[in-house]
């Protein structure tokens, strides 16, 4: 990868996966996840290309919620509803916003 | 952090800021109005209990409506909750970033709460139900969804019956030093006939003699996510199963205690007078 940051999160995990519990991605998704899944990328307008994983998958993180479609789908109705509505704050500072408050959390991810 | 940075800099098409911002933001060269900003979200992610009016009135006279400290303060909480759920679950980072590596602190610089303000457990106002959600009307989706996202989070579930989910939320915004969260969480407690002793400890911040160690274990770990969320290992979360939680259980705990960072850092970031949570069951 080069200059490229190692993908190994510095804590501690498991060697394969995404994660310490199953986690469910589009492709194999079912049913209620399966709407979830297409009803969060409708809503998502046009989000700048940077925020797809490399994957080609959903995020990791919104994928870490597919154990439970309902909560996924509040967990990130939210962040639409804060981060990606008319009268949310320009991207830029909503990015110095996430950065700091991950920094704070002490939050490799 | 290392998604956001670089998320930041495609922000930005600007490295050097997203690099500055990465290592120290009181080092990046922002102007006073972000800064004050930053320093503002930095507080609240920390220590919630810090913040008064004094906080909103520092980002109101750096020239933010209200509109956006609603924003700033909504953007924070959120992102309090993405950071737990992220190291309570030991998400793999996928992304990929030409900027140098984050360096997660070996501690946290989480300064000691001051003592819990003791709330006798009786009835609350009357109006308590709406003024939480009144907060947000600045943001009619969001407001919505809040309502929907804290029922919820209170559902009971197979491995988190509603009095478990209850003590947690007590017990975690006494951590926080959240008074409208544990005036709400022990109102419900009683109405669900729990222990009074029970309810006492939790809003001392302390875990209750007499709990089931099953319990005990759900109220260590809810802790751990709180106060220092980095230190969450695979091995924590192995402890749980034993105690009836599967993978689907331990996500839901997780999104329960990564939620109520959400709530106390939305009441105490918007820590106006008359700002409460209203009863969730």
């Amino acid at each position: 990868m080069g200059a490229v940051e190692s993908v190994t999160k510095v804590k501690e995990g498991p060697p394969a996966g995404d994660g310490w519990i199953r986690m469910i991605g589009v492709a194999a998704a079912k049913g209620e996840l399966r709407e979830v899944y297409a009803r969060l990328r409708a809503g998502g307008g046009d989000r700048p290309a940077v925020y797809t994983p490399p994957t080609g998958d959903v995020a990791n993180i919104v994928k870490s919620h597919s154990l439970d479609p309902e909560g996924l789908g509040l967990a990130f109705g939210m962040s639409t509803a804060i981060h990606w509505s008319p009268r949310s704050l320009p991207w830029a500072t909503r990015e110095m916003i996430n950065t700091v408050t991950s920094s704070a959390n002490n939050c490799f991810y | 952090m290392t998604a956001h940075a670089e998320f930041l800099r495609a922000a930005t098409d600007n490295e050097l800021l997203a690099r500055r911002m990465k290592a120290d933001f009181r080092q990046a060269g922002l102007s006073p109005r972000d800064r004050t900003m930053l320093e503002f979200v930095d507080a609240l992610s920390h220590a919630p209990w810090v913040l008064n009016p004094a906080g909103l009135e520092g980002l109101e006279r750096a020239g933010f409506r209200e509109e956006e400290i609603l924003h700033v303060v909504l953007g924070c909480a959120h992102f309090n909750y993405l950071n737990r759920m992220a190291d309570g679950l030991g998400i793999r980072f996928e992304y990929e970033s030409p900027l140098p590596a984050f360096r997660p602190r070996e501690a946290g610089p989480r300064p000691a709460p001051p003592p819990p303000v003791l709330d006798p457990g009786g009835d609350g106002p009357e109006d308590e139900a709406g003024a939480f959600y009144r907060v947000l009307a600045g943001n009619p989706e969001a407001c919505a969804l809040a309502s929907k996202w804290r029922a919820f989070q209170f559902r009971p579930t197979p491995g988190l019956p509603a009095v478990t989910r209850f003590r947690i939320a007590l017990f975690v915004s006494s951590l926080d030093r959240c008074p409208p969260g544990y005036r709400s969480y022990r109102r419900s407690l009683a109405q669900l006939g729990d222990d009074a002793a029970f309810g006492e400890a939790l809003n001392r911040g302390q875990v209750p003699a007499g709990l089931p160690p099953g319990e005990r274990l759900l109220l260590e770990h809810a802790a751990r996510l709180t106060e220092r969320p980095w230190t969450a290992r695979k091995e924590h979360l192995d402890a749980l199963r034993p105690e009836g939680l599967d993978d689907r259980g331990i996500l839901q705990l997780t999104m329960l205690v990564s939620y109520l960072s959400f709530e106390s850092r939305v009441a105490l970031g918007l820590g106006r007078e008359g700002v409460s949570l209203p009863p969730s069951s």
